[in-house]
């Protein structure tokens, strides 16, 4: 009896595994290209496109056009589809949309929905991409909202410190506008010509990544993107996406004179994710400044006393153009010792790396790889970034493996080759006190920061 | 919105080890509902998460904040949070506006060390005078970042007093600045000493570990079983204050204008908490279409009043309800044109009453609200949250059987009725965010 159990038991996990998710190269009836993750437990399906721009780069270019755009585009209505009607039947649908500018490379589309409510959906969201309305009145609604919205971001003294390393990094570059938005008159000159223009180049018959992932089989997604796809132009421009960003270290102190709070923030680039090296970047930048536990907290907070909480982070200036930061309040009167923790402690951690175990640090990652499949819209996130950084279909799929193939030694050798030495960030504090750092170039306003040295 | 996960069940002994794996575990049974009864002391929640989480969840007594969220502060760092951990275990600790809470998580096999690490918030705060001196100064961080500049969360503080005046929730847990520097440790000590007893403490155990295994855990830390295997705690009481409105004017010259408006209305007739949170999620989302019933059309699509808005309606207890209305108004509409747009379309909407083909569409959308029951992962991890966030309220989950039942109580009437009397007498703040040439 128990060998007739264990034969159904194996028989029943040989049916599973066979029907697991796996990943493929297809094209469409149609001749798009695309990477297919059939996840054959789900009954939803998500498509994601990137299409490429470097509308950022350009001078002459509207900045403030493609998060308009994106926003008029969802919300104004289509061909066929007023705007006050379609909201209700795409929630009628159980179906999600969304397009974002990503990093200032790509621009991205997402659209979600259950497999039986595939022709109904992806006929909806072909009428937006090809011939979204574009009203003026929606335009003007959504054009003055997000120029009210970052004026008060602007306000911010974190966001303004930010800012003032935008400056310093990429001076009057086309595409420090492009992710500040605050160059004068960046949304008053905003047309909806402008909007128009940037849908027109933009949403094209030539992405630089597609990905359906879900329970589908290549002749649903096939014919689905082939509608999807259906009317929009065959290819946009060539893309040119030059910039010379400037990571020299300086020392910043933005004077702030009715700022509630104080902030410090050290920044430095890091290779770009292409080469290699993204899964040692997470633990270590976790260990540094991740949690309670890390390097920086210890450092700052349970040790000095000075912060509520200090931590870590990486984020992309462009997918070529990343960079490694760390940042929290302060205690005002403590700005210039804070600094020299924060400084020391990381270059303590840069000499000798993060402490304990490794596999206890890899297992929130095991965690979360082991999950991704369980959600079609990560899934998919997870492979279009594998895409566009020319890894072959499935990467998302095995993230397990090279998570597995991370040791002490991978992690030692990118911290010491590829992250920046202590010396060599760009210190921004923003605080009331303008003497509070001695030393640093005081600057009364983001744009100052072009000219320090 | 219908969750975008859901595991393989595509063998049939899956789906019965997931549906399997969906049970709470009381020490003692008691049935669903609220008041004054007994809370069961410790539940577990199986689910296949890699990870094990215990939660400790203690009533906060009335009057005790903003000093019970210094306690937290000092009880977590003696405990748990001074000290080194593995780094596969993570930790926090929150204190809201009636209840502390403290969490840890790690592998499945740690369970015993777990409880045993998180035993610790029961003991006397141990730490140097000194550090929990300046632990105050951390807290007055804390109010820097979450509080100091943010015109929101001071317009909602400003708010809870009002709405909520006479009742323990109208304090703020954080307190203000002068508040904070007047905290006093050996006051933290005491308080804590009062309230963190294992007989007043309810467990939450949520991962990939079975009733055994638990029972095995506790005996062998000798984890404390409160008498009869229940704590005697209850939400804070509610009496709502007088009907009235109140404005609130807060000049921000670089913010967005935007309208904060909150309502709070006492029930006629009392209805079971998990109940009513679903009717006034459904009239939520029906209030937030563009279908008749709806405010999106008078609001957003038939008129350019807002540009953007989001509403939200929750029960605070069985007898009381809020509502809350943010919005920011289009080009040349004034903050007191967009409430009172809103009022009046409110008010209308209630007058009319729902049309029973708009709560019909509307309730076909929100099998999202609950779980895939079919869907044994999908229901575990829904009811860990769900029991968390009941515990955390003080209030006792129901079982998976009791809570499948409530859609039945989602009526087109029930749904009008609510509508009703929110529309009705009630305490009203509204707070205008931005320049002052947007007020009026």
């Amino acid at each position: 009896m128990i060998r007739v159990l264990l034969l159904v038991a194996l028989v029943t996990l040989a049916a599973c595994w066979e029907d697991g998710p796996s990943a493929s190269r297809e094209t469409s009836p149609g001749g798009i290209e695309y990477t297919l993750i059939d996840l054959p437990e789900h009954e939803d399906v998500t498509i994601h496109v990137a299409w490429p721009t470097d509308w950022a780069y350009r001078p002459g270019t509207s900045k403030a056009a493609p998060v308009t755009g994106a926003q008029v585009i969802l919300a104004g209505g289509a061909e066929g589809h007023p705007a006050g009607e379609v909201v209700e039947r795409f929630a009628d649908l159980d179906s999600e949309g969304n397009i974002h500018v990503a990093v200032n490379d790509h621009v991205i589309g997402e659209l979600t929905f259950e497999r039986d409510r595939m022709a109904e959906t992806v006929k909806i969201a072909n009428a937006h991409l090809r011939a979204p309305t574009l009203e003026q009145a929606w335009f003007e609604r959504i054009r003055h909202g997000i120029a009210q919205n970052m004026a008060e971001a602007q306000a911010r003294h974190v966001h303004a410190g930010f800012d003032a390393v935008r400056w310093a990094v990429f001076g009057t570059q086309p595409l420090r506008n492009a992710m500040s938005l605050d160059e004068p008159g960046t949304f008053e000159a905003l047309t909806r010509d402008d909007v128009a223009a940037w849908h027109a180049e933009t949403f094209t018959r030539s992405p630089d990544a597609i990905v359906v992932a879900g329970g589908i089989d290549a002749g649903a997604a096939g014919t689905a993107l082939d509608a999807l796809f259906e009317g929009l132009p065959d290819s946009g421009r060539e893309v040119s996406r030059e910039s010379m960003p400037d990571f020299a270290p300086r020392h910043m102190l933005l004077h702030l004179p009715y700022a509630e709070s104080t902030n410090l923030a050290f920044i430095a680039p890091l290779p770009p994710t292409r080469l290699g090296g993204e899964l040692e970047d997470l633990i270590l930048v976790h260990a540094l400044g991740g949690d309670d536990q890390s390097v920086l907290f210890d450092a700052v907070r349970t040790e000095l006393r000075a912060t509520y909480g200090f931590g870590a982070g990486i984020a992309n200036y462009t997918r070529e153009h990343r960079i490694l930061f760390m940042t929290g309040e302060v205690e005002a009167d403590r700005l210039a010792e804070v600094e020299r923790v924060v400084r020391a402690a990381y270059a303590m951690f840069r000499e000798y790396g993060p402490q304990g175990s490794l596999a206890d640090r890899k297992a929130p990652l095991e965690a979360s790889f082991s999950e991704l499949a369980d959600f079609v819209v990560d899934q998919a996130r997870s492979e279009l970034q594998g895409a566009l950084e020319g890894h072959p279909p499935g990467r998302s799929l095995e993230l397990d493996d090279e998570l597995a193939a991370v040791t002490e030694e991978s992690v030692m050798a990118r911290l010491r080759k590829d992250f920046p030495a202590a010396g060599d960030f760009i210190v921004i504090a923003v605080s009331p006190d303008a003497d509070g750092l001695p030393g640093a170039c005081v600057i009364r306003v983001p744009r100052e920061a072009a000219d320090c040295p | 919105m219908t969750p975008r996960a859901m595991r393989c069940l595509a063998a049939g002994g899956l789906v019965l080890l997931c549906i399997a794996a969906v049970s709470q575990w009381p020490w003692q049974s008691w049935p669903g509902g609220s008041g004054t009864e007994p809370r069961r002391a410790s539940i577990l929640v199986e689910t296949e998460a890699v990870e094990v989480e215990v939660h400790l969840v203690f009533a906060a007594p009335p009057d005790s904040h903003p000093l019970l969220h210094y306690a937290e502060h000092l009880a977590w760092l003696s405990a748990v949070g001074a000290a080194t951990r593995d780094a596969d275990r993570h930790s926090n600790a929150w204190t809201s506006d009636r209840a502390v809470g403290y969490w840890l998580s790690g592998a499945p096999e740690d369970l015993p060390d777990l409880l045993e690490t998180l035993f610790g918030v029961f003991d006397p705060i141990d730490l140097p005078r000194e550090f929990a001196g300046q632990e105050r100064d951390v807290i007055l961080r804390e109010y820097e970042h979450r509080v100091a500049g943010n015109p929101d969360a001071q317009a909602r503080m400003a708010m809870d007093a009002f709405l909520y005046e006479g009742n323990a929730i109208a304090a703020s847990v954080i307190g203000t600045p002068e508040e904070i520097m007047a905290l006093d440790q050996d006051e933290a000590r005491a308080l804590h000493g009062d309230t963190h007893r294992p007989e007043s403490a309810t467990l939450v155990i949520i991962g990939d570990v079975t009733e055994r295994e638990v029972r095995s855990a506790l005996r062998e830390v000798d984890w404390p079983e409160p008498e009869g295997g229940h704590v005697a705690f209850a939400p804070p009481s509610f009496d709502l204050a007088a009907h009235t409105k109140k404005t609130l004017r807060r000049s921000w010259p670089k913010a967005a204008p935007r309208l904060l408006w909150r309502r709070v209305v006492a029930l006629t007739e009392p209805v079971q908490f998990d109940l009513l949170e679903a009717q006034t999620a459904l009239l939520r989302d029906i209030l937030d279409t563009n279908l008749p019933g709806g405010v999106a059309g008078p609001l957003r699509f038939d008129a350019a009043v807002a540009r953007s808005f989001g509403i939200r309606i929750w029960p605070i207890d069985e007898y009381n309800v809020e509502v809350g209305f943010t919005a920011a108004p289009d080009q040349g509409v004034s903050l007191t044109a967009l409430q009172t747009v809103f009022e009046e379309t409110l008010a209308e909407n209630a007058e009319t009453g729902i049309p029973d083909a708009t709560h019909s569409r509307v309730l076909d959308r929100f099998d999202g609200f609950w779980p895939d029951w079919e869907d044994g992962d999908e229901t575990a991890r829904w009811m860990a949250n769900y029991v968390l966030d009941r515990v955390s309220a003080l209030r006792e989950p129901l079982s998976e059987h009791e809570l499948k039942r409530l859609d039945q109580g989602l009526t087109l009437e029930a749904t009008n009725a609510l509508l009703r009397q929110i529309a009705g007498e009630s305490r009203t703040a509204a707070a205008f965010i931005g320049p002052e040439d947007a007020f009026e």
